[in-house]
């Protein structure tokens, strides 16, 4: 209310000029801070960027939403990731778990997970938050903060990959693929990281086999092997089998 | 795609990676839009106007009702601008209907007023391989070839240049065709041919080559470029934009309209989702009668950008020197959905489906005249 009564005792005085009014809407300090912003992530496609980043500012989103897009800023390869995460988790410990304590807790960092992975498939996300979500009522620290988005950044190109990897197994291009060669893949993938001790030979072999020469010939065995009518199986199924392999690597949280 | 493929991005210069993508036109012109917009109504909230304002960027919406100049500056807007004249009159292309290049001119020019007719006749010389220029043009041919030219203009006019400096050297006696590793007999095969019958499609791709994957314009990708012109021994520069515009390839590449196969598919798309009183102000425009008096551009302008965060003044619409204004500025109707006055433009095309002289049409003109009133 306060707002509107200040605009409308200004129709009284002399028209503010376009500067006054840019520097008492202060566009200029967003500008400047939308564009420093951009230089330091560089996002694929800025105008996008631009979008999100005023669209953040306008509608009050949620501090769940805020730390989401922090973290989406920039891929999680580049250097800059770590001073998102550390953002993120500072905007997420302004979260009032009563009155007189702030803080990340379990359950503001779990609905953040949730929103991290809303591009997952749902059994995934599940089977993924069982691994790395905290009790509700649990102090997070930045480590395993870090560590549970880390995962859930790492998992989204993994399946993506996996996807691609089913566009080529689909060789009919029907959405479904002979289920025999899915499973030679995920066979593959699985004995290759069973093998991850510290036998240097076991570890070569692996890297081999899923190469594209050793994939291939895997492949063509499993293709000359399997009959005519094989049964079937859709990216779904095979991405959720692939991500199996993804999960029983990622340590579950004590 | 893999998600590292972007990665020189990363080790531009600042400046560079802000001018590759436009950032500080758009930058600039939200502001202005904002002042503009305040002038209107001095208590708005700038954030939400600055919102509205890159969303519809994102979406490519923000083209509607621009001046020229703003919608030629970046890639990103000649391909939206495209897109939105597909998605305003993609009816006409659903009846099937014929225009002549003056008609598309005068449809473009309810979306931008000043867009100048020299980027439509260098369209209609793409469609009509360089002759017979008032020959009517179907949608799909139209809009494909509009945006070849308009997406790729600079990039067309330095293969224009080299085309016709090809075409030159072969022609001109006192310059004899020099084939670096041919035989006598090659150069005579060469040197026999006409300049209309084009050059040699394998030499115009080595010359176009240097052309590709430069900052200050965008041309088509290189692997298009080589499926046209290594699959035919010579060719013509009309027959060139051609094999461009009918390339899904390089439609795919800009990304907006879809394939041709579907481009007529589909219900019709609100113009401006974000603009609930867009239908009032339509149905009070075409309600007053006296559409020829009445600048139905400036007045739709007024009444939707009113509403609207990209607001701005129009300069009246010349109409005058086009005999068929009147029965164009009520084709507009039919891709607004009115099927009552969609009949018109359909019976008067129906008619002209045989290409026809310009008298002829004058005639069908004023046929329909009397049928309307």
């Amino acid at each position: 209310m306060t707002e509107r009564k200040k605009i409308n005792s200004s129709d009284d005085l002399p028209k503010e000029s376009d500067r006054q009014f840019l520097e008492r809407t202060s566009v200029g300090m967003l500008m400047r801070d939308a564009l420093g912003k951009m230089i330091a992530n560089r996002p694929d496609d800025p105008i996008s960027f631009l979008a999100d980043y005023f669209e953040s500012i306008e509608d009050n989103t949620s501090l769940v939403q805020r730390a989401d897009q922090v973290l989406k800023m920039t891929h999680y390869s580049r250097p800059l990731f770590e001073t998102n995460v550390r953002s993120a988790y500072d905007i997420l410990s302004n979260h009032k778990v009563n009155k007189k304590v702030h803080g990340v807790n379990g359950a503001v960092y779990s609905d953040l997970l949730q929103v991290l992975c809303k591009n997952l498939p749902d059994c995934v996300t599940s089977k993924l938050l069982q691994k790395i979500e905290c009790s509700p009522n649990e102090a997070v620290h930045y480590d395993v903060f870090k560590s549970g988005v880390f995962a859930c950044c790492v998992l989204q190109d993994y399946v993506l990959l996996a996807e691609q990897l089913f566009q080529s197994l689909d060789i009919q291009k029907t959405g479904k693929a002979n289920k025999s060669l899915c499973d030679v893949v995920v066979e593959q993938l699985n004995t290759a990281l069973g093998s991850s001790r510290t036998d240097a030979r076991r570890i070569l072999e692996s890297g081999y086999n899923l190469g594209v020469d050793g994939l291939y010939l895997a492949l063509e065995r499993a293709l000359s092997r399997s009959q005519r009518n094989a049964s079937l199986q859709t990216c779904d199924q095979f991405v959720a089998e692939i991500c199996e392999a993804f999960l029983c690597k990622v340590k579950k949280f004590s | 795609m893999s998600v590292y493929t972007n990665e020189d991005r990363f080790s531009m210069t600042a400046e560079r990676y802000l001018a590759k993508h436009h950032v500080l036109v758009y930058m600039e012109d939200s502001i202005a839009q904002l002042l503009e917009h305040r002038e209107e109504n001095p208590k708005l909230n700038p954030i939400k106007i600055l919102s509205e304002y890159f969303n519809a960027l994102r979406d490519g919406n923000h083209t509607m009702f621009r001046e020229y100049q703003f919608i030629h500056m970046t890639p990103h807007n000649r391909a939206s601008f495209v897109k939105l004249f597909w998605k305003c009159y993609k009816q006409i292309g659903k009846k099937g209907d014929l225009l002549s290049i003056q008609e598309y001119h005068s449809l473009i020019t309810l979306l931008c007023s000043d867009f100048p007719f020299e980027i439509l006749q260098k369209t209609a010389r793409i469609i009509l391989l360089d002759d017979a220029l008032d020959c009517l043009i179907s949608f799909p041919d139209f809009i494909y070839a509009f945006q070849t030219q308009f997406y790729y203009e600079e990039f067309l006019d330095k293969c224009l240049e080299i085309y016709q400096s090809m075409i030159q050297t072969h022609s001109s006696p006192r310059n004899p065709v020099v084939v670096p590793s041919g035989t006598e007999e090659m150069k005579i095969h060469t040197s026999n041919h006409l300049p209309g019958d084009g050059v040699d499609a394998m030499q115009y791709f080595r010359a176009v080559y240097p052309l590709c994957d430069r900052m200050n314009y965008s041309t088509p990708p290189t692997d298009s470029l080589k499926e046209i012109l290594f699959n035919v021994p010579r060719i013509s520069f009309y027959g060139f934009l051609m094999a461009i515009a009918k390339s899904e390839a390089i439609n795919e590449h800009i990304g907006r309209l879809p394939p041709k196969a579907e481009l007529l598919e589909g219900p019709e798309i609100e113009i401006t989702p974000a603009n609930p009183v867009k239908t009032k102000s339509v149905a009070e425009n075409t309600s007053s009668n006296d559409i020829n008096n009445s600048n139905p551009v400036s007045s739709l302008t007024k009444s939707i950008t009113g509403q609207q965060a990209l607001q701005q003044q129009q300069p009246p619409v010349q109409q005058k020197e086009r005999p068929r204004s009147r029965s164009v500025s009520r084709s507009r109707a039919p891709a607004k959905g009115q099927s009552s006055q969609s009949q018109i433009i359909t019976s008067r095309s129906l008619r002209k489906k045989v290409i026809s002289s310009d008298e002829s049409s004058e005639e069908s003109d004023d046929d329909d005249d009397s049928e309307d009133d």
